[in-house]
């Protein structure tokens, strides 16, 4: 492990409470990671390090180790020099430096984490009526109503989404998060999200067509 | 396919928070760090967020996100 690896090891959560409260303003932040001269490259040492503060403090638990804070630190660097001025300044610029690397970050973990789970075993579910667990419950009341919601999402699950849509929902349901989604279907993560707000929309509608009100469900499912 | 209650439930609640008009992944991200500031800060969310806290309700992963920025952020302001 080399020195600048070795002292990052070092660094704890008091790492982050220093640089966040580091003398830069916002605009000091920018003109300085724009800079390619000695400036800049204090400045990217400074925030690279604040980087990898905060991802090894919220990421140790979820397995990251130093090295690979590192790798996410770097790829977020680049990706703030590329969105530099796209900063409106509404928040610290570390603060939304570290956005950034969160997103990077978690979503390369969310791609390892699902890597071995077969999409198309759940597509193969998705295409089979729906069904659920049976269960008993307290009164003939509970149990009709419970027995309405049911019918009315299979209903509209089976009868009015389309493939796809029924697809998304299923994995969705199942906890594949929307990044892995949107790259086993082939799709653009806003293409994604727009077919499931449409998936959901036609839940809703139906729902609320049926006369089925929030209270009806939370008296059920809650 | 099978549900189980607890996907039942979470389909009733994400069905319950789809509005006509949702802001995406990359929207919450472009406002994240504003939201992360304000929720560290325990301040009342303003106007301008309200659309990335309805999209907090329904996008898990966005949700994870969050919650460790503001750990970060919390953890700088004490």
């Amino acid at each position: 492990m080399n020195a600048a690896r070795l002292r990052l090891r070092e660094l704890g959560a008091d790492t982050v409470v220093q640089m966040t409260r580091a003398t830069r303003e916002n605009a000091e932040w920018v003109r300085a990671i724009a800079d390619d001269g000695a400036g800049g490259d204090a400045a990217r040492r400074d925030l690279r390090e604040v980087l990898v503060a905060g991802l090894m403090r919220v990421l140790t638990a979820r397995g990251a180790d130093g090295d690979l804070c590192q790798d996410f630190a770097q790829e977020a660097l680049l990706r703030v020099r590329e969105r530099l001025y796209g900063f409106r300044g509404e928040s610290r610029f570390t603060t939304w430096a570290l956005s950034i690397a969160m997103r990077i970050a978690f979503d390369e973990l969310r791609h390892k984490r699902f890597r071995d789970v077969s999409f198309d075993a759940m597509l193969d579910g998705a295409r089979s009526p729906l069904a659920f667990e049976p269960r008993v419950e307290a009164t003939q009341e509970r149990s009709a109503m419970r027995e309405r919601v049911l019918r009315a999402l299979a209903d509209v699950i089976d009868g009015k989404l389309t493939e796809k849509q029924r697809a998304v929902l299923v994995a969705e349901l199942e906890g594949m998060p929307h990044v892995v989604i949107a790259e086993r279907l082939g799709m653009k993560q806003n293409a994604l999200s727009k077919l499931s707000h449409d998936a959901r929309k036609r839940v809703k509608v139906h729902l609320e067509a049926l006369g089925i009100c929030e209270a009806d469900v939370l008296w059920v499912f809650e | 396919m099978r549900l189980r209650d607890a996907q039942v439930r979470s389909l009733l609640d994400a069905s319950r928070e789809t509005r006509d008009v949702e802001i995406d992944c990359d929207d919450f991200l472009s406002l994240m760090a504003e939201y992360a500031e304000v929720r560290a800060e325990g301040r009342a969310v303003p106007e301008g967020l309200e659309k990335a806290c309805a999209h907090e309700r329904l996008c898990a992963s966005c949700r994870e996100e969050l919650a460790a920025l503001v750990e970060i952020v919390s953890g700088a302001r004490r």
